[in-house]
């Protein structure tokens, strides 16, 4: 704090002064000199172009694409019906003929008791879901 | 406000003027510089061609609501950038704050009430009780700050813990034993989520982004318009200088603290009618995205430098990509560390940006 104090005195440069608060309590680049500025903004480069490198690496190979999510049916004793893929955002299927023997369909349900019943033409597909066929006795 | 063409039409007439070495370094570092939005778009076409649903309007509006919310908060946090700073207490005081309003706010007829017993609160006076402890909180970050110059890392660590095990002592309270709080009051919700665009016109938006809107006029105001915000950037790039010239450091990093608080305040608020239901957890890692979304935005750390309509916009391009990796059904796993690149993909942006200008 001292120190600071002799260089206002001593009239010099504002802009020469070590920040308050910078990285670690003093500026990053206060008191470098050109040659490390220069060696700084070349490893800045280098690690700007590898960053946006790896960047677009990650989200090519970890996209699974058009595989996207899977909606499985749980049919509860009916007959089977096929697993789906859907992308994320868009809305699954109804399967058709999913039949048992004395009950109706109700409809397809997130939770095995039934209590959610799933919208196929509104709700999207945001993750991987089962869903659970739900039955009435006829 | 800067004219767009008229600034492209002087960087043409400067680039003409260059001999062909400096013609190449130019547009090497236009590119480096502008590397963020160009990934950005590059990002949007594949994901684009991957799944054609991000480009659909339930997207976009998901986009533009989850921009909204994350908003307030980031142009308070943008302010401690500003000075040099940061504040790591932001996440923890949303989720007191968000608490706060909720267990207000719940609907008579809850069971398992928080407050039991108590009648119908008044909405806007619960708003200021949560704007008045997200500001009590920053005051406290901006007083250690202001007035023992210490890191605000750490003293916004400090704040953070604090306020966390007031939060968690707040669920564990009133025989509430830390369960998660809902069941808010209809008015409430309807305040928050509900759609006055939506019953005017279809669109249905709601009205969290009016409020934002709101307050990022508000904001704007400060930082471009008041004195107070002109000393907070005289502060942020030399508080010696600043000091020298008669503005006063301490009631300035005080009052941007406080504002910040504030925000999260609001923030907190919005947050507990938005997600329906609170646990000790709401508001977790908040400043990360906030702090990122600054820094994308162009809030150096270096200090004195950043805008509003930067904060707008990196907040707005960070929910994109987050909301992109979605849709191309990467691992969540895996959005963690891509998140991670791209905060230090910003970093170097803005420090190179800092060393070539001198």
């Amino acid at each position: 704090m001292s120190d600071e104090n002799k260089h206002l005195s001593a009239g010099e440069e504002k802009s020469e002064q070590p920040r308050r608060y910078g990285l670690f309590g003093v500026s990053a680049t206060g008191g470098m000199s050109e040659n490390q500025r220069k060696s700084m903004t070349r490893w800045a480069t280098a690690f700007v172009v590898v960053m946006a490198a790896a960047f677009l690496f990650l989200v090519v190979s970890g996209s699974t694409g058009a595989a996207g999510l899977t909606v499985t049916f749980d049919s509860q004793g009916g007959s089977e019906a096929a697993s789906q893929s859907v992308l994320y955002g868009d809305t699954a299927e109804e399967p058709e003929d999913v039949v048992r023997v004395g009950y109706t369909l109700v409809g397809w349900s997130l939770t095995p008791d039934g209590e959610q019943l799933w919208d196929f033409s509104d709700d999207t597909v945001e993750e991987n879901l089962t869903l659970y066929a739900v039955w009435e006795t006829q | 406000m800067k004219n767009p063409i008229k600034s492209l039409q002087q960087t043409s007439a400067r680039y003409k003027t260059l001999d062909n070495k400096d013609r190449r370094a130019f547009v090497a570092d236009t590119l480096l510089n502008n590397a963020i939005y160009i990934i950005l778009i590059v990002f949007i076409i594949f994901t684009y061609t991957q799944n054609h649903n991000i480009i659909s309007s339930s997207s976009i509006i998901n986009i533009i609501n989850l921009t909204a919310a994350s908003l307030p908060m980031a142009l308070g946090i943008g302010g401690c950038i500003v000075l040099t700073g940061t504040d790591l207490s932001a996440g923890r005081t949303v989720g007191l704050t968000a608490a706060i309003s909720a267990t207000l706010l719940q609907s008579l007829t809850t069971t398992n009430k928080f407050f039991e017993g108590l009648g119908e609160v008044p909405i806007p006076l619960v708003l200021l009780a949560a704007l008045a402890v997200g500001g009590i909180v920053g005051l406290v970050n901006g007083f250690f700050v202001a007035r023992f110059q210490l890191h605000p890392f750490i003293v916004t660590l400090a704040t953070q813990l604090i306020v966390y095990g007031v939060c968690l002592m707040y669920y564990m309270s009133n025989g509430n034993n830390g369960q998660s709080i809902s069941g808010l009051s209809d008015a409430y919700k309807n305040c928050i989520t509900g759609s006055v665009i939506g019953s005017l016109t279809g669109i249905v938006i709601p009205n969290y982004v009016i409020y934002a809107v709101i307050v990022l006029i508000i904001m704007w105001f400060i930082w471009n318009k008041t004195t107070f915000g002109k000393n907070m950037f005289a502060v942020g790039s030399n508080p010696e200088a600043a000091n020298v010239s008669g503005v006063n450091v301490f009631f300035t990093t005080l009052m941007v603290h406080t504002l910040a608080g504030i925000t999260y305040g609001y923030t907190g608020f919005i947050e507990a009618a938005r997600i329906g239901s609170n646990t000790a957890n709401t508001g977790l890692n908040y400043e990360c995205d906030a702090i990122a979304a600054c820094v994308i935005g162009g809030v150096s750390f270096v200090g004195g430098t950043g805008t509003i309509g930067g904060v707008v916009l990196g907040v707005f391009l960070l929910r994109i990509i987050f909301v992109g990796l979605n849709f191309l059904s990467i691992s969540g796993n895996m959005q963690y560390i891509i998140k991670g690149i791209i905060i230090l993909l910003a970093c170097s942006i803005d420090m190179r940006k800092y060393l070539t200008r001198k």
